[in-house]
Order: structure tokens, then C-alpha cells, then sequence
């Protein structure tokens, strides 16, 4: 006998059963992913699903892959919910050479979080929108390190956090303002 | 020969303790827990066997043996119709295969057994109803969790930590750890912020994070940036919650330690502006 105030929720189980196809064509991920989204989840997708908008630049030439690494940054509320049809990723790369940029990540031992190559850089500045039908195959999850690190980037680049050594760079008293004329 | 009551009780309470000892035990002594169970099934006293059955379909379960393991806990829960624990066992088997649909069924029916509502059931309920996208409903049913829990359970207080952290409850997670921590020590909450109260506990804590992975990108993201965004948060306070309710129960559950929690995070926004 329930001796509580709580109340199963009977309409989840009562609600219509859908498949994966109708899921997919309803911009979906499929229910076995659902359990997996979350920050720091390592999926495959189709390159062609993310954008690139310097290939749209005259003259320049976009390498096609097969498939690319992306890794997902939207809080587990916003990921798992069928609410919302797009979910938030960043794209990575193998083929990045040279010191990372500001606006760039480099994922800390990439073949524990489920990448098959290393080195891996996650492209924050082309962090976007696809739609969760497009995630195709789950391959890991980011450490608690890569993570918070990758989120720090993400933080730096949308201006809500700055670099440490930029924050000490005013002078330690106010000058004088320089007298008009 | 029949094994004495007495012995039977000690050997199951001794399975127990190994089949839900956190992390699990390696797949050998896996083998090893389960073969024992399985020759011991014809000498233990009936009173023990639907026990024996439950336990046989947790090993068989962490060996990954889908079939075998919901035969072994249907078994228990035939010879045992009243006992909520083999109902919910099988349950947790259900989601471990992903059949999660089956799982939140039965569920349901542990909610009505006799002491099947408890924090534990909800909590693992709350765990499942995640798994499948239905976030607001995992938050009711945890926060019913977290005002039925006694807090008395470390083993309680730790998988509570991980369904928080599950549904996307970082602090309450935290918290929860802190904690479960103490309960393990037998030493009292106290007011120490939950991080300060990790650090002392790491060596523990580290087995908790090989377990299960979500429990470290908790306390991560809470070590990492709870506090470091006040005005951020003074503003996102005001947006409305995924669920509307106005004094959600863990507000009361955590009530103790909100003022030390609140200070903790001054302290780390201050040490963050400086």
C-alpha cells in the first residue's frame, strides 16, 4: 500500500509507445541514447551535419570526412528532454597541429573518453546546434578534468569568465584623467 | 545435508555485502560468489532461497547475463511475493539492459508492496524515469526521495548522490556525498561545506568515482564553478524551474546546511573576484 503523496507517474508509462524511426523522423535521438546525453558525452556524426562557415568563404575548400567527433556540452536537463529537438555540440578534430588557441580545447587523454585517435581538439569556436536525430553512434564520456576544462573554454569564449593574467593588467591606482585642452 | 538456519543467514548476509560492495567485485570473484550460490541452493533453508534467487540475479546481472539474471530474480519473486527488495532488484535489472519500459512497471508495483515506499525505490524510480528523457517527473520523484529518506543509510545516502547527479542535481549530489561520507565515518553532517568534507574523504571517494563516473562530473562541475557566478545565479533564480513548485522538498531536507553552503559559496565567489 503507497503511503505517501507521491503518485507513479502512470502517463509515461500510458503514453503511446514510439519508435526509433519516429523518433529519428521527429529530430530525435533514439531512446537507447537517451540515458547517455548529457555535458560531456563523445558522439559520432555525419560531417556534413556540421557547419563550417569559413567553407563558405570564396576559394576555400572544406575537406570532407565521414564522419566526424563531437562532443556535447548542453546540461543533462536540456539533452535528455524530447522538449527541445536540437542539443549543443563542439566539434573535434585530429588533424589540428601547432598550440591550441584561445578558442580551442585540447582533450586531456582523448582515448580514455572514447576517441579512437589523439591527438583530439575540440573546436569551440564552432560549438553549435544540430538537431539529436543526427548523433549516430555514442562513443564515450569526457573525464571530470576534460570536462570542466572544455567548459572553461566555452566560459571564456561567450565572455563569461576572462583569462587569469588579463585580470591584474590595470594599473594599481586610477591615473589622473588628462586635462581638456 | 540442509544447511542451519543460523549458517544460511551468515552466508547470505555475506553475499550481500559483497554483491552490493561499491565498486562491484571483479568478474572472478563474481564467478566465484556465483558458483557458490548456485551450489549451495539445494542444502539452504527455504526460508532463504528466494534470498538466494535475488542474489544469484544481481552476479548474473553484472556479468552481463540478461536472461539468466531476470529468470534468477523472477524466481525469488514467486517464491517471495511480499518482499519489496527482490521486486526492486529486478527492477534495476530491467534498466541495467536498457529495457527500461519493463523496469518503471515494476516500479510502480514496488510503490504499493509493503515498505516498497521508500527513498531507495524512489530514488532508483527518479533513475529510470531519467534514463528516459522524463526529467521533471525524475525530479518529483527524488525530491519525495529525499523527504522520505532517513538519512541514516550511507549506502542510501551515496546512490541518492547518484541519481541527484543523474537528473542534473550537481549540489544536492554533493551534498549527499558529504553526507554519506560522515554516515560511514559514524560522525554527525555538521556545518563543513560538502567539498571540504570530500577532501577529507578521498580515499573513499575514489572508489565512489570508479563505481560510477557521474558521481565525479558532479562534484567537478560544483568544485569547478558553483560560486564563481553570484550574479549569474542571483539572475537565474528568478527563471522559472523545470518544475513549479514553490518549496521543492529538498529545499527542507537541506535546510541544516543551507547557511553554511550559502557561506562556502561567498567565500569561493570572493576568492574567485580577488
Amino acid at each position: 500500500m503507497s503511503n505517501g503523496g507521491y503518485r507513479f507517474p502512470r502517463k509515461v508509462l500510458d503514453a503511446p509507445k514510439v519508435t526509433d524511426a519516429e523518433r529519428s523522423a521527429a529530430g530525435l535521438a533514439p531512446s537507447a541514447f537517451t540515458p547517455k546525453l548529457g555535458p560531456g558525452a563523445v558522439f559520432k556524426i555525419e560531417d556534413d551535419d556540421v557547419v563550417f562557415p569559413t567553407a563558405r568563404i570564396a576559394g576555400s575548400t572544406r575537406t570532407s570526412h565521414s564522419e566526424r567527433w563531437v562532443i556535447v556540452v548542453d546540461r543533462i536537463e536540456d539533452s535528455r528532454n524530447d522538449k527541445t529537438k536540437t542539443i549543443s555540440i563542439v566539434p573535434c578534430s585530429a588533424s589540428c597541429r601547432g598550440a591550441a588557441a584561445s578558442f580551442e580545447y585540447d582533450i586531456p587523454d582523448p582515448t580514455s573518453c572514447g576517441f579512437s585517435k589523439e591527438p583530439i581538439r575540440a573546436l569551440v569556436h564552432l560549438l553549435q546546434p544540430i538537431l539529436k536525430s543526427e548523433l549516430k553512434g555514442f562513443q564515450g564520456q569526457l573525464s571530470a578534468t576534460a570536462l570542466t576544462g572544455l567548459q572553461a573554454v566555452i566560459a571564456l569564449k561567450f565572455g563569461l569568465s576572462q583569462e587569469r593574467d588579463r585580470s591584474i593588467c590595470l594599473p594599481p591606482v586610477a591615473p589622473s584623467p588628462a586635462p581638456n585642452g | 545435508m540442509k544447511m542451519l538456519a543460523a549458517a544460511a543467514a551468515t552466508k547470505v548476509a555475506e553475499w550481500v555485502s559483497e554483491l552490493t560492495a561499491v565498486p562491484a567485485p571483479s568478474t572472478a570473484r563474481l564467478t566465484v560468489i556465483l558458483d557458490d550460490i548456485t551450489g549451495s541452493m539445494k542444502n539452504i533453508p527455504v526460508e532463504q532461497r528466494a534470498a538466494c534467487y535475488d542474489l544469484k540475479g544481481i552476479a548474473l546481472a553484472l556479468l552481463g547475463q540478461e536472461s539468466d539474471s531476470l529468470g534468477a530474480h523472477l524466481n525469488a519473486c514467486r517464491l517471495d511475493k511480499n518482499q519489496f527488495r527482490f521486486a526492486l532488484n529486478m527492477a534495476v535489472t530491467y534498466r541495467r539492459f536498457g529495457r527500461e519500459t519493463e523496469s518503471l512497471n515494476l516500479h510502480a508495483k514496488v510503490l504499493e508492496m509493503d515498505n516498497g515506499y521508500n527513498a531507495t525505490t524512489l530514488g532508483s524510480l527518479a533513475h529510470s524515469l531519467a534514463n528516459i528523457g522524463e526529467i521533471e517527473e525524475a525530479r518529483k520523484a527524488l525530491d519525495e526521495a529525499f523527504r522520505v529518506c532517513t538519512g541514516k543509510d550511507p549506502n542510501e545516502l551515496r546512490n541518492l548522490a547518484l541519481w541527484s547527479a543523474n537528473v542534473g542535481l550537481n549540489s544536492e549530489c554533493v551534498e549527499l556525498l558529504a553526507r554519506s561520507l560522515r554516515c560511514f565515518r559514524n560522525v554527525p553532517r555538521g556545518t563543513t561545506p560538502a567539498l571540504e568534507v570530500l577532501h577529507e574523504h578521498m580515499d573513499v571517494l575514489a572508489t565512489w568515482f570508479v563505481w560510477d563516473y557521474r558521481l565525479a562530473l558532479a562534484v567537478a562541475q560544483v568544485a569547478t564553478w558553483q560560486g564563481k557566478f553570484p550574479e549569474l545565479t542571483a539572475l537565474t533564480a528568478d527563471l522559472p524551474r523545470v518544475i513549479k513548485d514553490p518549496d521543492p522538498a529538498w529545499g527542507e531536507v537541506f535546510a541544516s546546511t543551507r547557511g553554511s553552503r550559502s557561506r562556502a559559496n561567498a567565500a569561493a565567489a570572493e576568492e574567485y573576484l580577488e
